[in-house]
């Protein structure tokens, strides 16, 4: 069930309508069962089967809690965490990089030296695996570090990891935010309707409209053909690539925190402008945010972050970014999408110690130069991200390297997508809050007006179906 | 966290259904026809499709006679034709 379908407009509505009318009962416990419900349908939308398995996962880390919650002592803790965490990225492993390793241990002749030749696995990935598992690992360190207390509710934690607004494509929300909301039932929305609904319209847009156009009649047929276009219709397209993913992901995003926000819940931003970054880890704290925070909170710190050494920080910045590479897909694409952006940070650590650096750092040319770097670093590097093969990364610099010429794919339509596109990366944020508010402030028939006339507006440019979001393969 | 200027009806419950049930039918009036098109697709022979059917093909005809589906129809349909696009 796609956010951008009828069918997801008739599911909320019911959701919606029933989520307020049993909180207004005081029927608190049938609330929480009717969503929880609702989550699980949402996704057996896809499998029953995985919904199953995303029962199962739950059901672990519920066990792994009430351990955390029942004793102090500090052996069966640990045990219990290593069980649960090592379980799930074992079921992860198992469904999404089992072929993957296999195919790398084939192609390098390994097996053939032990003599063993297993089978392929043929089992389809489930959906947002990647998500629930991460939400689920959420629940488990973040009750044995005491940053929440292990709920004793196998259906609150059922909810927390299945609840349908975060289930397919994030944002990844943390145990320790989300439990206590669920335990002290919220009363009122949690952000103002009018800003819900505006990030759930602007989302839409971004989605059916901005990138469905960019993907259609740019990105996908040249990365699926590079060597058919001139250099520069793939220079065009890559930049087209950057606006496509940043609307899409941000686009879903946007909508899940509107939906849930309208149901009670408040979930963190994930994005804030991450193209205007001036150096890799600035691009970090504004790209995926809620993966780019839980990384750094459940992986690299862990890891010894930036307090044991330069050789240990620098060995826990590529652990983690390698590792956040592969959690995209099992494809040595991501992997080198990863390695390249860790590479990047270590260079950012290193040159941030220098006293050159400091002295730099305010001037306007300076920060000028940045951002050429940091867009020419972005771009390049989503070229691995979107390519399905080394291959076809190479191909796509090549072709611009040998051949840039004007590029034929670009209209005026496009032009102005793409503009949007900057602009989206330039507006301040108070403009966008400013007008939040003005249209808080005016009749609710104006409301409703404005949102109609914002959704045809969104209707009449929109191609007759939308393509799935890119991160639900994540 | 609540803004203090911030009218507390600007989180009413109340408020949020009734705004969003009212774009989402005012929506389907203005654009009727992908409700009746999901609805023949999706409702074939169960027990409330003759219902369902019947509804989305009122406000189908509803909209048209009041001339605002068939207008805004030909507008989309046209704006897909100079941007030549449609896809998926």
């Amino acid at each position: 069930m796609l956010f951008p379908s009828i069918e997801f407009a008739i599911f909320f509505a019911v959701v919606l309508v029933a989520n307020w009318a049993l909180s207004s009962l005081r029927l608190e416990t049938l609330r929480k069962w009717m969503l929880l419900l609702a989550s699980l349908g949402f996704y057996a939308f896809w499998s029953i089967g995985f919904a199953l398995l995303l029962i199962a996962v739950s059901a672990v880390a519920y066990a792994v809690g009430r351990v955390h919650e029942g004793t102090s002592r500090p052996r069966p803790r640990k045990l219990a965490l290593a069980l649960g965490v090592g379980g799930a990225l074992l079921l992860l492993g198992y469904f999404k990089y089992y072929n993957f390793a296999l195919a790398t241990l084939m192609n390098a002749g390994l097996l053939d030296l032990v003599g063993v030749h297993p089978g392929f696995n043929e089992v389809v990935v489930p959906i947002a695996i990647s998500f629930f598992t991460f939400h689920a690992i959420s629940y488990m360190v973040d009750g044995y570090f005491g940053r929440m207390v292990p709920t004793r509710s196998l259906r609150d934690v059922t909810l927390y990891i299945s609840f349908f607004p975060h289930l397919v494509a994030g944002p990844i929300v943390r145990a320790a935010d989300f439990i206590p909301q669920i335990e002290s039932n919220p009363k009122t929305t949690a952000r103002p309707y009018s800003a819900a609904m505006a990030l759930i319209v602007g989302g839409l847009f971004k989605k059916v409209v901005l990138a469905n156009y960019l993907a259609v009649a740019i990105v996908d047929p040249v990365f699926i053909a590079p060597s058919q276009f001139g250099g520069g219709d793939i220079a065009l397209a890559v930049v087209a690539y950057a606006f496509q993913i940043y609307f899409d992901f941000s686009a879903y995003t946007d909508i899940a925190i509107g939906v849930a926000a309208l149901l009670g819940y408040r979930f963190p931003e994930n994005f804030n402008q991450p193209y205007r970054s001036l150096s890799p880890r600035e691009f970090w704290t504004r790209w995926h945010i809620s993966l780019s925070s839980w990384l750094r909170d459940y992986l690299y710190i862990p890891l010894g972050g930036s307090r044991h050494g330069m050789l240990r920080t620098v060995l826990a910045l590529m652990t983690t970014m390698v590792l956040g590479g592969l959690w995209h897909g099992a494809n040595f694409t991501f992997v080198l999408w990863g390695t390249l952006h860790g590479l990047a940070l270590v260079a950012n650590h290193l040159w941030a110690k220098t006293s050159l650096a400091e002295n730099v750092r305010d001037k306007w040319l300076y920060k000028a130069l940045c951002l050429v770097l940091m867009t020419a670093f972005i771009l390049a590097t989503w070229v691995f991200f979107r390519s399905p093969d080394i291959e076809t990364a190479g191909d796509v610099f090549s072709g611009i390297a040998q051949r840039l010429d004007a590029p034929t794919l670009l209209t005026p339509f496009l032009t102005a997508l793409l503009v949007i596109g900057v602009l989206t990366q330039f507006v301040p944020s108070s403009l966008r809050i400013g007008l939040s508010a003005t249209f808080m402030r005016v009749p609710m028939v104006l409301q409703i007006a404005g949102l109609v006339a914002a959704m045809i507006v969104l209707i009449l440019f929109a191609p007759t179906a939308a393509a799935p979001f890119i991160y639900f393969q994540f | 966290m609540t803004d203090i200027t911030e009218p507390m009806r600007s989180r009413s419950p109340r408020r949020t259904i009734i705004i969003t049930l009212a774009v989402l039918a005012l929506t389907w009036f203005i654009f009727p026809a992908p409700v009746a098109s999901w609805v023949t697709d999706h409702c074939e022979d169960g027990p409330i499709c003759p219902l369902l059917q019947s509804i989305a093909d009122s406000v189908d005809g509803a909209s048209h006679s009041i001339g605002l589906a068939g207008p805004l129809e030909e507008s989309r349909d046209a704006l897909r034709t100079n941007l030549g696009i449609d896809f998926y």
